[in-house]
């Protein structure tokens, strides 16, 4: 959840897919096949004229009412009458806005599909006899082997077919046909997952050809080409979201004290990460960030762990961030916060995926009149969110099946998702913000300073970092009552780190030596404090 | 005379049963924390091996109230966040236990912590990496300068 004070713009507008084409107009003798390309129905929308009649409850501006109608679907908000005086309790106010509001379905053009999806193919096409035939085709582009047998079979209804027919009427110009982009036979679409999945994008490009029959009309084309959509860039780009298939048989049910529940271990620890070098000479981690990041690993677990055996829904990636049991929770602020910077893989891992991660904002107004917005985000899958998707996750998991593997539909897509490349980057990157927070924090009973005054060594950053990602509650108060300590040894010694010159390490690593342990004692709760911090020390 | 020794024998008789039935009271309870003069909250349960409590209740009135939405298997340390107005605290709620692995058994244990509702007794929010932040004066959880949390509203409060 984040905090601005700024005013949110609407996200869409109205009838944001709205799109002119060529109109096409009816030539005696002839056929004019203007444009075919591929499409969704999208929701359209309208503005609509409101009123309300809003009576003061307690004061206040005009303002004040003008900000409690306000919302992201209305605009041209305006109050009848309009004082410049403040409001009495009483004061009866007419608001008048406009609201957008659904206006039924409408064809947007799309530029790329997941395999298996279904689709429309749209023709805009003016004439008054004859036959439209419409054939999709593989194009290879740089690729050396095809994936598709061309012309490229789908289904329509539960048909399997090769060519889409309309018959021209001169009674409309735009035919459209929903197909779904996959043969019928699953043995056929397997094949060709497995095709799609030897490409490094994963991703086949295809275009249309066109053929007019049983018509005397002349038959026109673009530039006189029956093939449209059929340039760089043009072509549709399908995708094949596997949605984590493949980890079927690699989900195991384990035990969590009664609980029966998923778990896939992973294979893929932090130090295992295959583009470190990557990160280090592009600057989004420094060597040392590397090295305290990689000294803390082991305690940590693998980037592509995931499971749902405890109070969580689900728990994913290296810093086991969690849906929590409401369905918020920092795995789904992660997620969308991928999705901000790769919107197609998010598409393709989660949403294809029937998993979904909804923004809700709420609005606030305080008596100054001003606004706050706070944002959350809430996880689901297949409509399920809460303790029903918990038990979905979970069935099946059960005493009969301990420690045997058992499909898991719901958590493949996850497992998918926290192996991508890019994923675990963001993963480790979220790790250095972590570590630079914790550095910032103000060691308590020292408001001048914070814990990065005191700790300049990989040691010092890495074992506050171990902290902060175990006891985050803790850290504060813990490094404040070591540094008591340590001054409380040391009384000579200046309470201002700036001063302490060449004894700085020294005084460091005395101050490391009491924190270390400190953690895990008395009220501070941390497990294994100790140990921790000499494996730490013995790395670093 | 003999009306002074009664007397005397009665207050101790009864300071004895009130002094004992305060322990018996406190012994009830592995945790206890006031957080009001209305209300505290106890823990029932303390595990020793993990140096933590659980089994989390309101005490009002004398009576123990559960607290909704905090799972009974997970625990708590002692260090509560009260929020200045009273009305919610924020408590540790760690995740700790032993899972199966393929071959043996291994300790699990992930931090989260939760905003509970006193007067509800109701977990209204739950949290990880901003566990580490703080109330401010208004009554809002904030991390990084991140509002978190805020009570209630003044003049507009709505979901979209």
């Amino acid at each position: 959840m984040a905090e601005t004070d700024q005013e949110v713009a609407p996200s869409y507008t109205a009838n944001p897919n709205q799109k002119v084409y060529d109109t096409a107009h009816v030539v005696d003798h002839e056929v004019n096949v203007l444009d075919i390309y591929f499409a969704e129905k999208v929701k359209k929308y309208k503005w609509e004229k409101k009123e309300e009649s809003y009576t003061v409850k307690g004061g206040g501006a005009i303002a004040d009412v003008v900000n409690k109608f306000k919302k992201p679907t209305r605009r041209n908000i305006t109050t009848d009458p309009n004082p410049t005086t403040p409001l009495k309790k009483g004061d009866v106010i007419k608001v008048s806005w406009e609201e957008q509001v659904e206006d039924g379905l409408e064809l947007k053009k799309i530029k790329r599909v997941g395999l298996g999806k279904k689709l429309f193919v749209v023709a805009n096409c003016a004439g008054a006899s004859g036959k439209l035939e419409i054939e999709i085709h593989e194009n290879l582009q740089t690729e050396t082997e095809a994936i598709y047998t061309n012309p490229v079979k789908f289904l329509i209804a539960d048909a399997e077919k090769t060519k889409i027919e309309f018959s021209i009427s001169k009674e409309k110009t735009q035919y459209e046909q929903e197909i779904t982009l996959r043969p019928k036979d699953d043995k056929d679409f397997e094949k060709l997952e497995e095709k799609f999945n030897k490409r490094t994008k994963k991703e086949a490009y295809l275009f249309l050809k066109a053929n007019v029959t049983g018509t005397t009309d002349t038959i026109k084309y673009p530039g006189d080409v029956a093939e449209f959509l059929n340039k760089d860039e043009e072509r549709l780009i399908v995708k094949n979201c596997d949605c984590g298939k493949r980890y079927k048989n690699d989900i195991e049910c384990t035990r969590y004290g009664t609980i029966y529940g998923p778990v896939y271990w992973g294979t893929m620890p932090l130090d295992g990460y295959a583009k470190w070098a990557d990160l280090v000479s592009n600057n989004t981690v420094s060597e040392d960030e590397k090295t305290i990041l990689i000294a803390m690993s082991e305690n940590e677990g693998k980037l592509d762990a995931v499971q749902s055996y405890d109070s969580e829904i689900i728990t994913a990636g290296a810093m086991q961030k969690t849906i929590n049991p409401q369905g918020y929770g920092e795995l789904p602020i992660q997620i969308w916060e991928f999705k901000t910077v790769y919107p197609e893989k998010y598409a393709c891992y989660v949403e294809n995926c029937k998993w979904v991660i909804e923004e809700e904002k709420t609005e606030t107004v305080n008596s100054a009149g001003v606004k706050t917005i706070t944002l959350k985000y809430k996880a689901s899958y297949d409509g399920l969110t809460g303790d029903a998707l918990k038990s979905k996750i979970r069935e099946g998991f059960e005493k009969s099946k301990f420690k045997s593997k058992v499909e898991c539909k719901p958590m493949e897509p996850i497992i998918n998702l926290m192996k991508d490349e890019d994923y675990q980057k963001k993963q480790i990157t979220d790790f250095i913000k972590r570590l630079n927070s914790a550095l910032a924090k103000t060691p308590t009973g020292y408001s001048t300073t914070s814990i990065s005054d005191f700790t300049k060594s990989n040691l010092g950053k890495a074992t506050v970092l171990d902290h902060d990602v175990n006891r985050p509650g803790h850290v504060k108060n813990c490094f404040g009552a070591a540094l008591d300590s340590f001054f409380a040894a040391n009384p000579k010694v200046s309470k201002s780190p700036a001063d302490w010159g060449t004894n700085f390490a020294s005084n460091e690593s005395k101050i490391l030596e009491l924190y270390g342990p400190l953690r895990g004692t008395g009220d501070y709760t941390m497990t294994n404090a100790t140990k921790r911090y000499n494996d730490l020390k013995a790395k670093l | 005379m003999m009306i002074k020794y009664f007397y005397t024998i009665f207050i101790f008789i009864f300071l004895s049963t009130s002094v004992s039935a305060q322990k018996k009271q406190a012994a009830k309870y592995a945790f206890c924390q006031k957080v009001d003069n209305n209300y505290a909250i106890v823990f029932l349960k303390f595990n020793k091996a993990f140096n933590l409590y659980s089994s989390p209740r309101i005490l009002w009135q004398k009576k123990l109230i559960k607290i909704k939405d905090f799972d009974e298997d997970n625990f708590s340390g002692v260090h509560l966040d009260i929020a200045p107005n009273k009305k919610y605290i924020v408590m540790d709620n760690i995740i700790k236990g032993y899972v199966q692995t393929e071959k043996d058994s291994t300790l699990h244990e992930n931090y989260t912590c939760v905003i509970v509702d006193i007067k509800k007794a109701k977990v209204i929010m739950s949290m990880q990496t901003d566990c580490g932040g703080n109330w401010n004066k208004n009554n809002e959880w904030k991390n990084e300068n991140k509002l978190l949390f805020k009570e209630g509203d003044f003049l507009v409060s709505k979901n979209k």
